[in-house]
């Protein structure tokens, strides 16, 4: 049977058909698909141009570009034929390409993989400016052939940037190097001043308190010291600090006899708003010990502990001495060092115990200053 | 070569012949995913009102449309570089032509000068064209031309004052909407000279080296309906059997003479075209019987068909086609000769030379010496 029955009742339709005169009895039928195709093409074509980073089509192994972007003629400043008949040689230095080459390879072994490779380099653009880009490959494959993705992106700017936080980092570090540096210079010029002043004076009395001056100006400028030594210049190595200290006032101190300091440092940063009124309470302890727990010991010792628990320290400073005389209230004296000591404790929102066994103890428990950032 | 046969191709365009052929013209363009479409005319057309017509198509169908209709009635370089702007300033996607010759090869020029991005001149010759038009669907307007389904397009180059012919399977149109109806009111000259354009294509065709047997059908063909018809067209007009009978003449030489190509007649028409800016069908009226007397001894057997096609039978000799044929140009009107045209003696030897370089020379089925030139164009003085 050649027709059905709807053909049957419809025979001229059919004959017109058959004759070519039917709606679509047309021989060469393919342009709205391929207009279509062609729409499909410019739109993906306008897709492509309106990219800000550069995108090549290479042919491997050749290098040779089959296809760019707009902005990769725009970037490197030749036009969109003269590209097509360059090669990815001819926008790099030799080193670069033996680099790219060796990624390229990579990507090859692996073509049946979706593997990316990200890596920075360095074109070049026609009129010999060098552009530092970062590019993205990636393999495709056309009808057995293979192809390199390659989207380039120019990072100038990022570079710069990043050249630019460099530099200015180097050069904080170099000022505040500097600052700490001159402060503890002024302050050793201080406690200098203060040592030369000693020496017109007879007075026993003011030569003690201009010593104890110049020890406190000391103290501090040695967390200044530490501190231009530090790498950051924020913290500062305490257990060092201490010990250097110690050392200090026991030289300071030379009229006195023998006193053995064993410290017991957690090795702690402390950053300058911490250290300084810790270091000069401890620079206190030390000393009123040092002045007035041995007045006729023999075995004398003072155990300096520093303990980090969560976010307190806990500072003990005890010695084997003659104990706190039981008349005076540590809290309430006219001695300006345990006043000094009292106020540093509240500034340093911290608490202050005195145990009198056995020698004077005075256990400190402190919270690390948390001031906002000043910079 | 007896008995055998030497390769042959027939190429031709997908074509619609019969009354009402032009108003398939909207389901072609939505074949061709038509957005802007190019409209190729001459003011005769405009004036004749058909154009109205095609218009009405068109704006049914939504599409929009340029009219291109700045053509003489021999399309010159500049016409056709100046289409070929328009089409791309105005962004069109398909070239319809309607009318005769003139706007068909202009739109044929305007179809290469787009796709191939190259001036005009640049196609002279034969297979020079390498991508083909844009689609291209042809209306013609006159029975004669048949550049509708021809591979041929003819341009004037008033600077060297030459006649370019462009020959390239390329240039044959994608859809010619072939309709005797537009033809009913062409005038009694431009009927006339049309339709020695028919005769001598066909004759050309028939007698051309390149002949083949399926030429030579459409040939035989259109020389039988030309001779049969022409006469009785020109005293009816109106009449639609006549007119579809030229239209069909004029169909079947086109397919005859695209394929198998031209001769003498067309190389020295072409000749004398490109020198006076003459029609090209009352060029190829003036010279046919004096080809004629010089082809008639290299295929007498073809000539002496000829002859018998066109109903001289009576005296079946050389001089009664030749006579024939005089008499059939007197009896339409065509009596002038090259001189009282205005061609000089002193024109023929760069008439002889251009004929020499024309490509339809090469399949006159002999090729001429200068001096044989010469004397058929003294002889047609």
């Amino acid at each position: 049977m050649p027709f059905n029955q709807a053909d049957l009742n419809d025979y001229d339709d059919l004959r017109d058909k058959i004759i070519g005169l039917g709606e679509s009895s047309i021989q060469k039928s393919y342009y709205p698909e391929l207009q279509k195709r062609l729409g499909e093409l410019e739109r993906f074509r306008a897709l492509l141009d309106q990219s800000n980073d550069p995108i090549f089509l290479l042919k491997i192994p050749s290098g040779h570009f089959t296809d760019v972007n707009k902005s990769a003629s725009e970037l490197f400043g030749y036009s969109n034929s003269k590209m097509l008949q360059m090669s990815i040689e001819q926008l790099v230095n030799k080193e670069e390409m033996v680099k790219i080459q060796g990624i390229f390879d990579i990507l090859i072994e692996n073509k049946e993989s979706t593997a990316k490779k990200t890596f920075p380099s360095i074109f070049n653009t026609f009129d010999g400016h060098r552009i530092p880009v970062e590019i993205g490959a990636s393999i495709v494959n056309f009808s057995n052939e293979h192809y390199i993705v390659m989207v380039v992106r120019d990072i100038t700017e990022r570079k710069q940037a990043e050249d630019k936080i460099k530099s200015s980092l180097e050069e904080k570090n170099v000022l505040l190097r500097e600052i700490h540096h001159r402060v503890k210079n002024n302050m050793q010029i201080i406690s200098s001043l203060l040592n030369l002043q000693t020496r017109y004076i007879t007075d026993e009395k003011v030569v003690d308190i201009l010593k104890e001056s110049q020890n406190r100006v000391k103290s501090m400028a040695m967390i200044h010291e530490k501190l231009y030594q530090s790498e950051g210049f924020a913290k500062i190595g305490f257990s060092s600090y201490v010990r250097n200290l110690v050392t200090y006032l026991l030289q300071s101190y030379v009229d006195r006899d023998h006193v053995k300091i064993i410290t017991d440092v957690d090795d702690v940063f402390l950053d300058i708003d911490t250290a300084i009124p810790c270091g000069l309470i401890i620079n206190e302890l030390i000393t009123n010990s040092l002045k007035h727990a041995f007045p006729n010991q023999t075995k004398r010792q003072i155990n300096i502990k520093l303990m980090r628990n969560d976010d307190k320290f806990i500072l003990e400073v005890k010695d084997n001495g003659i104990g706190f005389p039981e008349m005076l209230d540590f809290r309430n004296t006219e001695s300006l060092g345990l006043q000094l000591i009292n106020s540093l404790v509240m500034q340093l929102d911290g608490t202050i115990q005195l145990k009198n066994d056995g020698g004077t103890e005075f256990k400190i428990v402190i919270h690390e200053m948390k001031y906002s950032k000043r910079i | 070569m007896d008995g055998e046969f030497e390769l042959r191709k027939f190429v031709s365009p997908e074509f619609v012949f019969g009354s009402g052929a032009r108003n398939l013209l909207g389901r072609y363009l939505k074949n061709f995913a038509a957005k802007k479409i190019f409209l190729v005319t001459d003011n005769g057309i405009i004036s004749s009102g058909w154009l109205d017509e095609i218009i009405e198509i068109l704006e049914s169908g939504y599409y929009e449309y340029e009219i291109y209709s700045n053509i003489t009635s021999n399309p010159r370089v500049e016409e056709v570089m100046e289409g070929a702007r328009v089409y791309n300033e105005e962004g069109c996607d398909v070239i319809v032509a309607v009318g005769g010759g003139s706007p068909m090869d202009c739109a044929k020029g305007i179809g290469i000068v787009i796709s191939n991005n190259k001036n005009i001149k640049e196609f002279e010759g034969v297979d020079k064209v390498v991508m083909p038009s844009p689609p291209l669907i042809c209306i013609p307007t006159t029975a004669g031309s048949s550049a509708d389904v021809s591979q041929f397009a003819i341009i004037s180059d008033r600077q060297r004052k030459i006649k370019m012919a462009i020959i390239s399977k390329k240039l044959v149109p994608d859809v010619a909407l072939i309709d005797p109806v537009i033809t009913t009111t062409l005038n009694s000259n431009m009927t006339v000279y049309t339709g020695f354009d028919i005769l001598s294509h066909s004759i050309e065709a028939y007698v051309s080296n390149a002949s083949s047997p399926i030429t030579d059908v459409h040939s035989i063909e259109a020389i039988k309906l030309f001779s049969s018809n022409i006469l009785q067209c020109i005293n009816d007009p109106k009449n639609p059997k006549f007119r579809g009978n030229l239209m069909l003449a004029s169909l079947y030489a086109g397919l005859a003479f695209s394929n198998a190509s031209l001769g003498l007649v067309h190389a020295m028409a072409h000749s004398l075209g490109g020198l006076m800016d003459l029609h090209h069908g009352e060029c190829n009226a003036l010279l046919l019987e004096y080809v004629v007397d010089y082809n008639f001894s290299s295929d007498p057997e073809r000539y002496l068909k000829i002859s018998k096609t066109m109903g001289f039978g009576d005296l079946n000799d050389k001089y009664g086609l030749i006579d024939g044929i005089s008499q059939l140009k007197i009896k339409t009107g065509v009596i002038q000769t090259l001189k009282e045209i205005g061609v000089r003696e002193e024109d023929i030897p760069k008439l002889v030379q251009r004929t020499m370089n024309d490509p339809c020379i090469v399949t006159n089925p002999v090729i001429p010496k200068m001096s044989d030139v010469e004397e058929i164009f003294k002889n047609a003085l």
